[in-house]
């Protein structure tokens, strides 16, 4: 995929827009979940649907009903739902850092302080 | 008679006592001294009893022998095998070849030996009638006529029959670990098949004689201790996969934990839900604590990925709190999506060796490799977003295609004074005293017993021995995969995409025609080369500036050191983003962009 052809941009700005929706939601939580955050995903999924990704589209739906019922649901059930949403919230941040990778753009990558790290630690046991 | 039974047994134990069997349990020393013994004139009697066989020396020393050649009781001083035991081994021969009774008193017994000793010929010709036992051999000829005409069918078949998992349970995981390590380096094997089957390691230097007992422990190996036991494990696991089996799927089930605490990975879960459910901004301070808690019960419950991931949010989160501008709301949710992904991949049926790679390995295991000849591509020095510095070196290895590297690093403050990128490169290897990492970076280095983690970082550790050799130039040396022809073939590529363990860096050698221009380019703050390699094609080479190599770009800018308009070399970090040059090559010479002024 290259990111300067007119679908490569179009595919870049969903997906921050995706991103931007996720990092609000873990800065608010999942239980201050809203009708504009069901609303907001599900013009990200029509978006997703334009573009012919239907697995983040799939993916984009399921969350925003999941968020949906959680909201309304009874608190015997409320549990259950919640660790619903987290499922398909963290499977939906996955998908954005995979496709991101493919797309190109920062991946602000983590494993590199660890290898880093590592063989900072390293060194000094073996000295 | 009561002991016929042992007789046999015995027999059976002389006609395995070839040379090399003799030698493998004792050593040359020790049996060359038996000979010398018996050719002075040194003889046995024999007594059997149901339990052993009493040998009474002419010397007067009294060697009570079994069936096998581990149990025995000497008079004499030595508590292991002593000269006295061959003897008493080697001169069965000779009696049992004779025709008169020359020790039993018993004429009964001397009347069943006849018969027991060509019992114990049976795997001697059809044709072979008891009478020819009459025949009195000479000492040497004995040695050989013996490996010919008396030796036991002997059934080696278990070494590739008994399941894997079975045969090493006696063993420490971290042999095994090691010994399954090692088989991704090219070994030499030799296979001979007497007494004992012989595994010979050609690289290694050493041999491993199994015996036809089902037991690698039974085995026979020159290495003494730990290392010992492994070379035992490296020679079956070796055989066992020079006859077409293939054991990493076992093995990984073996060395992992099949289930893994459900309390564990059910705290993850809980932790990671809540932090969700109530978001960053109502989270107390102390919720970072927990991560550092679950980071422990991970590393106690075998799951390393895992405490990395947790060590990773808590720290993450520490910088939430203190609002520091290094957090990153991304970084976090990759870690927290990541650790999720992995709870529900452990609690479903993935199969040992797939659970095994994603609970993951300890880093910092390192294993001794017989042999490594590295050709050095290049060294970069680095800073990361947590503050650490350090110089990493690159090597390639010819023979199995991989990059390996070794890395300086330390917190970007040690100990109150910082990490120093000239010292570094310019001190000592730590494998050769006379040899700088600077020039380590550009030589062809031919290690032995050199310590090597699973990830291909070498160790500064263990006593590896390290010989310089003659680096051949690029252009004339083997590179596989790492060398892209053509600028176009790099572009051709597919990306690599991954979420777990990492996404591996991508390099290549590049073979460039020659340099079109340079420009410093104000608003990205580096220094970008445009190549053009043989087709005519054109790529860019970035160099972003850094305050601590600085004098090298500004060399780099002037266009001094750069390569003259022949064909060079490129060795460079390939990325969505860019391509990163780290060193140039040409014919002999080498140049680490970052680091050599």
């Amino acid at each position: 995929m290259n990111r300067n052809s007119a679908g490569g941009i179009e595919l870049d700005r969903l997906l921050s827009r995706v991103e931007d929706w996720t990092e609000d939601l873990l800065l608010r939580g999942t239980s201050q979940f809203a009708v504009e955050d069901a609303k907001r995903l599900e013009a990200l999924a029509d978006e997703a649907q334009r573009l012919g990704m239907e697995l983040l589209e799939d993916l984009l739906r399921k969350l925003g009903r999941s968020g949906e019922q959680s909201r309304l649901a009874a608190s015997d059930m409320e549990r259950a739902e919640a660790s619903k949403v987290a499922g398909l919230f963290f499977r939906l941040c996955s998908y954005t850092e995979l496709a991101r990778q493919s797309v190109g753009g920062s991946s602000e990558s983590a494993d590199a302080d660890e290898a880093a790290e590592a063989a900072s630690a390293e060194e000094q046991a073996d000295a | 008679m009561s002991g016929s039974d042992m007789r046999a047994r015995f027999a059976r134990l002389v006609a395995l006592g070839t040379e090399d069997y003799l030698i493998r349990y004792a050593n040359k020393g020790l049996y060359n001294r038996a000979l010398k013994e018996m050719e002075k004139g040194v003889s046995v009697q024999y007594d059997f009893t149901e339990n052993e066989v009493i040998c009474t020396l002419s010397d007067d020393t009294i060697c009570k022998l079994t069936d096998s050649i581990e149990s025995f009781a000497c008079s004499c001083p030595s508590d292991k095998i002593c000269k006295h035991v061959l003897i008493g081994i080697l001169d069965y021969r000779r009696f049992a070849g004779s025709g008169d009774g020359l020790s039993s008193e018993n004429e009964q017994d001397a009347d069943a030996k006849h018969g027991e000793s060509s019992a114990a010929n049976d795997g001697a010709p059809a044709d072979s009638g008891s009478d020819q036992e009459s025949e009195t051999f000479g000492l040497d000829a004995a040695a050989d006529r013996s490996v010919e005409a008396e030796s036991p069918v002997l059934d080696f078949g278990w070494l590739t029959e008994r399941e894997i998992s079975e045969l090493v349970s006696p063993f420490s995981p971290s042999r095994v670990e090691e010994a399954a390590f090692r088989l991704r380096y090219v070994e030499e094997l030799e296979v001979r098949e007497g007494s004992l089957l012989v595994v010979q390691m050609k690289r290694s230097g050493v041999e491993v004689a199994f015996t036809d007992t089902p037991e690698i422990a039974r085995a026979l190996c020159a290495v003494s201790g730990t290392d010992g036991e492994m070379y035992k494990l490296e020679a079956l696991l070796r055989y066992r996969a020079g006859k077409g089996l293939n054991d990493s799927d076992a093995l990984a089930a073996k060395l992992s934990k099949v289930e893994f605490p459900p309390e564990t990975l059910g705290e993850f879960r809980d932790s990671i839900g809540e932090l969700l459910r109530n978001g960053l901004a109502r989270l107390p301070h102390s919720f970072a604590d927990r991560f550092e808690l679950l980071a422990i019960a991970a590393r106690s419950s075998g799951l390393p990925n895992l405490e990395r991931e947790a060590r990773g949010i808590h720290g993450e989160l520490e910088l939430f709190f203190a609002r520091h501008v290094r957090f990153s709301a991304r970084v976090l949710l990759s870690r927290l999506s990541r650790v999720s992904l992995m709870l529900d991949a452990l609690e479903s049926e993935i199969g040992p060796a797939r659970r095994a790679q994603l609970a993951g390995r300890f880093r910092g295991k390192y294993y001794t490799v017989p042999r490594l000849d590295l050709y050095a591509l290049g060294a970069e020095p680095w800073e990361t977003r947590s503050g650490y510095r350090g110089i990493t070196y690159y090597f390639y290895c010819g023979e199995d295609g991989g990059l390996y590297t070794y890395s300086q690093a330390r917190p970007a403050y040690y100990e109150g004074s910082e990490f120093d990128f000239s010292r570094h490169y310019r001190e000592r290897s730590p494998w050769k005293p006379d040899l700088s990492m600077k020039e380590a970076s550009s030589s062809m280095l031919s290690f032995r017993a050199v310590k090597v983690s699973g990830e291909g970082r070498l160790s500064s550790g263990g006593s590896p021995v390290l010989t310089l050799t003659e680096r051949p130039a690029a252009e004339s040396f083997d590179f596989g995969n790492l060398r892209a022809s053509s600028f176009a073939e790099l572009a051709s590529e597919p990306v690599q995409v991954g979420l777990f363990g990492g996404l591996p860096r991508r390099f290549k050698l590049l073979r460039a025609a020659g340099i079109v221009g340079s420009i410093y380019d104000r608003v990205a703050q580096a220094l970008k080369f445009t190549v053009a390699d043989a087709a005519g094609d054109r790529l860019e080479l970035i160099l972003p500036y850094h305050a601590d190599w600085s004098a090298a770009i500004t060399r780099l800018e002037s266009g001094r050191g750069l390569p003259n308009g022949d064909e060079f070399h490129i060795f460079a970090s390939i990325s969505e983003d860019g391509v990163y040059p780290i060193s140039f090559l040409q014919g002999n010479r080498q140049l680490n962009l970052k680091l050599d002024v």
